[in-house]
């Protein structure tokens, strides 16, 4: 019988999955990926404890309902934003991309 | 005929194909490759909700996540010229794509098969209508706020995307 925890720890799995890929990947759009590993780990969540705890109510379903709303805007703006980073800098790998850094770390600029 | 464990094997691989669909995301050196990879692990969550009684939000799930998102991300890559010129040679990674997805669907029909009646309490006849009165009467507010959102990122996403003049 699968229970509640199965689908807890494959949750908790794809968090740590997405965690692990948005901390060690230097590429813009694959840090986007990893996010989207993130929210759909919480989303399994909320829709296991609407369908374990409450099967009357749907307040989960709604929640669930924004956070696709909410993801797919994001990737929207982000890719967006990534593609004019990429046409200004000729690449998306964000610690290629220090226009903003000071020149000498934690000294005087002149 | 009932083969027992059916249901829970059918879980275990829609399940694990989900986890290494969601490692070789991270892990894949190509980008392609990897947004390909993320539109199994979408599909598969959907199964997932559509286990779990959320019919809709499946059905949402692979619709809006693995038919928008994806191809979103897709189009993103095609338009950065530096991802996608190297020399295309034969690779399996499409292919591998393809047979986790059919895995998982076949997994998926083989649960419903399997006659066995979900592990949580199945919901009612009239969920979607419940679930449609609580989004629209509870959080209407929240609906439109989502609204003026998505015109917005609409607009901002179309000003960010248009041609610079110069290079900074």
């Amino acid at each position: 019988m699968i229970s509640i925890y199965e689908y807890v720890i494959l949750s908790l799995v794809l968090l740590v999955i997405g965690i692990y890929g948005l901390s060690t990947s230097r590429n813009a759009v694959r840090m986007l990926m990893s996010v989207e590993i993130i929210l759909n780990a919480a989303n399994i969540n909320l829709i296991v404890f609407t369908a374990f705890f409450y099967p009357e109510v749907y307040y989960g379903w709604v929640f669930v309902t924004f956070m696709i709303a909410l993801a797919a805007a994001e990737a929207a703006i982000g890719l967006a934003i990534f593609l004019a980073l990429y046409h200004i800098y000729g690449t998306a790998e964000l610690d290629l991309i220090h226009k903003l850094r000071e020149e000498k770390v934690g000294g005087l600029v002149e | 005929m009932m083969i027992p464990y059916l249901y829970e094997l059918s879980f275990y691989l829609i399940a694990g194909i989900s986890i290494l669909s969601a490692i070789l995301v991270v892990h894949l050196k190509k980008l392609m490759h990897s947004a390909m990879f993320l539109g199994v692990l979408l599909v598969t969550v959907g199964e997932l909700y559509l286990l779990l009684g959320a019919e809709f939000l499946g059905v949402i799930q692979i619709l809006v996540y693995a038919g928008g998102v994806t191809v979103v991300m897709l189009f993103a890559l095609m338009l950065a010229p530096h991802y996608t010129n190297e020399p295309q040679q034969l690779n399996p990674f499409r292919n591998i794509a393809i047979a986790l997805l059919i895995i998982s669907l076949s997994a998926l029909y083989l649960m419903v098969l399997s006659g066995q009646e979900a592990a949580p309490p199945t919901p009612s006849a009239t969920a979607l209508t419940d679930y449609a009165s609580l989004l629209f009467s509870t959080y209407l507010s929240a609906v439109g706020i989502l609204i003026l959102l998505l015109i917005s990122v609409m607009m901002s996403s179309a000003y960010l995307s248009e041609r610079r003049r110069k290079k900074i």
